[in-house]
């Protein structure tokens, strides 16, 4: 109909399939984020760590280069699980820095906006809202973790040979489920938060309080009782204790621990079991849709 | 890959026996918290624009969200042309939603947003974009389709909200108080708006609003509820029609009595009053023009003539003060 005819007409074509309907809404969210020059920076800091760390890898089969550099291989570092856990950890924070700033505006200014009826009353349902939400925040997570993880052990495994990809295997899946872990907690504590607080900067602020508080909180803990356990109210610690499992990597925590003489002494502190870690996160991501759940309504609950 | 819609709505020629009701309801109930807010209502409304009327607490929006599915019911059902409600979202793709309260999507213009929406119902992207264009300029938009959503006046933004409702061309439409807000310009181009989609024939609507003045330009069908019960449901074309049937008459001159007894022997039933006044009911296939042509030939003036008018609110209050209201509210 031509837009000067000013009238109204009925729609009789094609519908899409109501499982590709979230895709316009992530569509819209990538549109967005793309429009941020942090976003931009942020993938620009993750692209150049990358190139840092495919670098280092390429130096270790590149005698010519190690002689222009005047480099011993033995001083270089080695390439084990310790470096993909470093890289993994730079990755890591570059993707908190991401969902910090994409998480909570994404359903907080549809709740501020009253937008949610809008959505939910065509052929869409809350977990798929949910999930168009959530997939551009997934999509630019996995693009500064796993995706160039995976680039670096590819690359490490090309020119090391197939013996070490297949003593190695396990550093793989560690970069994929660890990475995985890590954005999909952070996805869905962004939004929760976001749909929960229904403003940006408070969700910001829970969204960091939540990452370094209970960590202190857990810091005291264990060093006036001397358990391990505080720990696991860390999300950082969590994803340590975690990722230490994936990548059969052993590295002690310190705290006060009971002394000989029953003084507390700086030491090591006792292991905490890796399925402890899980679960917690678990709980956390099951707290976070129960949230999400009570949270994203069309209208308040009437009490 | 693609879906085909639901058959289309029949149009206004179609018998209304042979399509589904546009609302039917069956002892539909709805508690909040606890506490009941819809009693049961059983109704089968088959208007193309009804009127939900009723005061502030009634259940108006209640009923409207529940039939949208954001409110669990507690008992019966409901259909929406003919689908179940508890079909699911799949069934929402034939209807459009205007909220009472504002509601836009942020930070994006109005072609971005309706785009959205349309594509949101199931339109393909292409299509979204050229019925956005289409149902701005429809809304009077056209020129402020560039703009942010959050520069338009309160106005600008109802007009948007209903625009939002129509982009995808939905065969049922739920207006939630429609012209709240409005200065009386933007009140009337609303009105305007909703009759000529009433006028396209191509949507049925159901108009929710406590001001009967809208209801009584926009609708011929209403459903008026009082503390969550049906205080009264009225076709209002019929009561029209019925209404074309009673005049009230009031005449002066000496041939009077002949007068009415002319009208009588054409079969009008007539009551006379003193003061030279009268109501007669015109029997079946007899036109108006007939009591002027028997004034003129009894020479007698007719000072009044009037047809018998219930207004909405004459409707409205009726059924406030109904025995079956008063149970309600008991």
């Amino acid at each position: 109909m031509p837009i000067f005819e000013h009238a109204y007409h009925p729609y009789d074509g094609p519908l899409t399939e109501p499982r590709r309907l979230p895709l316009a809404i992530a569509r819209r969210g990538l549109a967005e984020a793309f429009a941020s020059r942090l976003v931009v920076l942020l993938l620009g800091a993750a692209a150049i760590a990358t190139l840092v760390f495919a670098i280092l890898i390429y130096l270790h089969y590149n005698l010519p280069a190690l002689r222009v550099l005047r480099l011993a291989v033995t001083k270089l570092v080695p390439i084990d699980a310790q470096f993909f856990t470093v890289f993994l950890v730079i990755a890591a924070v570059l993707a908190f820095f991401l969902a910090l700033w994409l998480g909570p505006p994404a359903i907080a200014r549809d709740q501020a906006n009253n937008a949610l009826p809008l959505y939910l009353s065509r052929p869409i349902t809350r977990p798929q809202y949910l999930w168009g939400k959530m997939l551009p925040l997934l999509l630019l997570l996995s693009v500064v973790t796993w995706l160039p993880g995976l680039f670096l052990f590819v690359l490490q495994a090309s020119l090391a040979g197939g013996q070490w990809f297949a003593a190695n295997l396990h550093i793989a899946a560690g970069i994929f489920l660890g990475s995985l872990v890590w954005i999909v907690l952070l996805s869905l504590l962004a939004n929760a938060l976001s749909a929960a607080l229904k403003r940006r900067w408070p969700a910001t602020a829970a969204l960091v309080g939540l990452f370094f508080i209970p960590g202190i909180v857990g810091g005291i803990l264990d060093n006036f009782l001397t358990t391990p356990w505080g720990r696991l109210l860390s999300p950082l610690a969590l994803m340590r204790i975690i990722w230490q499992g994936l990548f059969r990597l052993n590295v002690p925590a310190y705290g006060f621990v009971p002394g000989p003489d029953g003084h507390r002494v700086w030491g090591v502190l006792p292991p905490v079991p890796a399925w402890s870690a899980w679960l917690v996160v678990a709980l956390l991501a099951a707290g976070c849709l129960a949230l999400l759940a009570r949270s994203l309504r069309p209208y308040p609950p009437i009490r | 890959m693609a879906v085909s819609l639901p058959p289309p709505a029949p149009t206004a020629a179609a018998p209304a026996a042979a399509s589904p009701a546009t609302i039917a309801m069956e002892g539909l109930a709805v508690q909040l918290a606890g506490r009941p807010i819809l009693h049961g209502l059983t109704c089968q409304l088959h208007g193309r624009a009804i009127g939900l009327l009723g005061p502030n607490g009634a259940g108006k929006t209640t009923l409207i969200h529940t039939l949208l599915g954001f409110y669990r019911r507690s008992a019966g059902s409901a259909h929406l042309l003919g689908a179940p409600i508890a079909a699911g979202a799949a069934a929402r793709a034939a209807i459009g939603y205007m909220p009472e309260r504002d509601a836009f999507i942020a930070r994006m213009t109005g072609v971005q947003f309706l785009r959205l929406m349309g594509e949101l119902s199931g339109l393909p992207p292409d299509t979204a974009l050229e019925r956005a264009h289409e149902a701005l300029f429809f809304v009077g938009l056209g020129e402020a389709r560039y703009r942010p959503l959050e520069s338009y006046s309160s106005g600008m933004k109802q007009m948007a909200k209903l625009a939002q409702a129509v982009v995808h061309g939905p065969r049922l439409l739920f207006l939630d108080e429609p012209t709240n807000g409005l200065d009386p310009t933007a009140r009337r181009r609303m009105i305007q708006l909703i009759r000529a989609l009433r006028a396209s024939g191509e949507t049925r609507f159901l108009l929710s609003s406590h001001l009967l003045h809208d209801v009584e330009e926009c609708c011929d069908e209403i459903l008026i509820l009082k503390d969550g019960r049906i205080a009264a449901q009225c076709d209002l074309e019929a009561e029209r029609r019925t209404h074309r049937r009673f005049v009230f008459l009031e005449t002066q001159g000496e041939g009077a009595p002949a007068f009415w007894a002319a009208l009588q022997q054409r079969g009008c039933v007539c009551a006379t009053a003193p003061g030279n006044r009268g109501k007669i009911i015109l029997p079946e296939g007899m036109d108006a023009a007939e009591i002027f042509r028997a004034a003129a030939a009894h020479q007698v003036q007719l000072r009044r003539f009037e047809y018998k008018r219930d207004s909405l609110e004459e409707i409205f209050l009726r059924a406030m003060n109904s025995p079956a209201a008063a149970a309600g509210a008991a």
